[in-house]
């Protein structure tokens, strides 16, 4: 009778163990991320506008003075930069892309994420729309690339259009695997 | 079968005759009644322990017995070398001793009393709090407190005073600097407490005042100056004269609103339980 409640006990402790010491939201799971803090030149490191005028598409403060964002007006394209070489690798086809934003009604935003296969060369995008709403939020959209499946793709770009006449206000960008992690951190 | 009767019944009387020689020493039933011997033995002659073999005082109020024999008028039979000390006190004596159980003084008045409070509060999730997560910050929405306090009874049971606190939370954030909220607050109280014998003392408290909120975000700080209330409810018991602990729990108004230009809030109050500990003089 006690062997059981002792393992049990055991498997309890191990649970609060790894629960305490992985972050399933963050680390692990980031192909890209994106938190418009690092400037360069005045705009964030690596995002260009590929359509649209300049004052479309600019770098201000959001929900605090310390915290920044791009803010898009009417219809307008930036694109952003390539992940690090140290970023993890996708292998499949599903990706998890959360973007903290709002926009007025009226807007659209979409959300297209470009991979390059590691092991060809070549490049593979899908696009989604994301689910809008005048309050900031952050909703987590699963985005699905064409098949065949990647082993070690890599971001290397990202691209946010905005429609519409309205405003959309972009806080934070990140793609996550779904992969299920064998570490016992997922 | 007759011989064992027999001697059952001998058994029983021999087992019985102890107990109708025994002389009756406490004043039993009248059909009872001990001899005059037995009654002068009382008062004449104490035993060494200063009381017969009744266990009585010799000085004390005789038994009922001693109505049918009167008090000698005479000065009282004393035993060579006096009666012996150890047989207690003159019923004068007796009069003037203390209680053996004094009731305990009273507490000492409190003039003032010193707090100091720890406790948790579990605000709501607020808007602003819920913007944040969606920026990958990560915060646990429990905001530790600590308070200093003066409390000064102006009757016994209406005490009046003030209070100074901190209390804060932060944000964790994967790659960015952590983000903060810290509120420095100041309150004017009023409270009831009644006491519940010499060691609990149950109370409620209600104040009001302000505390200036400073949120940090990218190690940017954005200050505002806030409204406060708190609603307390409380348990004490005393450590002796000049101290007592115990719980605190109630809820409190700590919130910034409209902090933003989406008209975000940020509440660092809420239900909340912690500890107390009072020193008074």
């Amino acid at each position: 009778m006690r062997r059981p409640l002792a393992v049990a006990s055991w498997l309890a402790v191990t649970a609060v163990l790894v629960t305490l010491a992985c972050d399933p939201e963050d680390g692990p799971l980031l192909l890209f991320a994106e938190d418009f803090e690092t400037i360069c030149d005045g705009a964030p490191c690596g995002w260009t506008r590929t359509s649209g005028g300049p004052e479309q598409a600019t770098w201000e403060e959001t929900l605090h003075p310390g915290e920044h964002g791009l803010r898009l007006t009417g219809e307008v394209t930036v694109r952003g930069p390539a992940a690090p070489d140290s970023a993890r690798r996708l292998r499949g086809t599903v990706v998890e892309v959360q973007l903290a934003h709002r926009c007025e009604l009226g807007s659209t935003l979409s959300v297209s994420v470009v991979f390059e296969d590691a092991s060809t060369g070549s490049l593979r995008d899908a696009t989604l729309r994301v689910l809008s709403e005048p309050a900031w939020t952050a909703p987590a959209q699963t985005l699905t690339l064409p098949d065949p499946p990647l082993i070690g793709g890599r971001v290397v770009a990202v691209i946010l259009t905005k429609g519409g006449a309205g405003v959309c206000e972009v806080g934070d960008l990140t793609v996550n695997t779904t992969e299920l992690c064998l570490d016992g951190c997922c | 079968m007759r011989s064992l009767g027999a001697a059952l019944v001998a058994l029983g009387l021999l087992a019985a005759a102890p107990l109708r020689a025994q002389p009756e020493v406490d004043g039993g039933p009248a059909t009872e009644a001990p001899t005059a011997e037995t009654v002068s033995g009382r008062g004449s002659e104490p035993s060494a322990a200063g009381t017969d073999a009744t266990g009585l005082d010799p000085t004390s109020q005789p038994p009922a017995l001693q109505t049918e024999h009167p008090r000698p008028t005479g000065p009282p039979i004393v035993p060579p070398g006096g009666v012996p000390e150890v047989g207690g006190p003159s019923p004068g004596e007796r009069e003037r001793e203390p209680d053996p159980t004094p009731s305990r003084p009273p507490l000492p008045p409190t003039h003032y009393a010193v707090e100091l409070q720890v406790r948790a509060s579990f605000p709501e999730e607020s808007s602003f709090h819920r913007a944040l997560s969606d920026l990958r910050y990560r915060g646990v929405r429990v905001v530790p407190t600590g308070y200093v306090g003066v409390q000064i009874p102006l009757v016994e049971w209406f005490w009046v005073g003030g209070r100074l606190g901190m209390r804060g939370m932060t944000w964790a954030h994967f790659d960015l600097e952590d983000a903060s909220a810290i509120m420095a607050d100041a309150l004017v109280t009023a409270q009831v407490r009644v006491a519940l014998g010499r060691v609990l003392e149950i109370g409620a408290l209600v104040g009001g005042g302000a505390g200036v909120v400073d949120v940090q975000v990218g190690g940017v700080d954005a200050a505002q100056v806030v409204g406060r209330f708190v609603a307390e409810g409380f348990v004490a018991f005393r450590l002796g004269d000049n101290a007592s602990v115990g719980p605190r729990f109630g809820w409190g108004y700590a919130q910034w609103e409209g902090m933003n230009a989406y008209d975000h809030g940020l509440d660092l109050g809420g239900p909340f339980f912690g500890l107390a500990l009072e020193g008074r003089e």
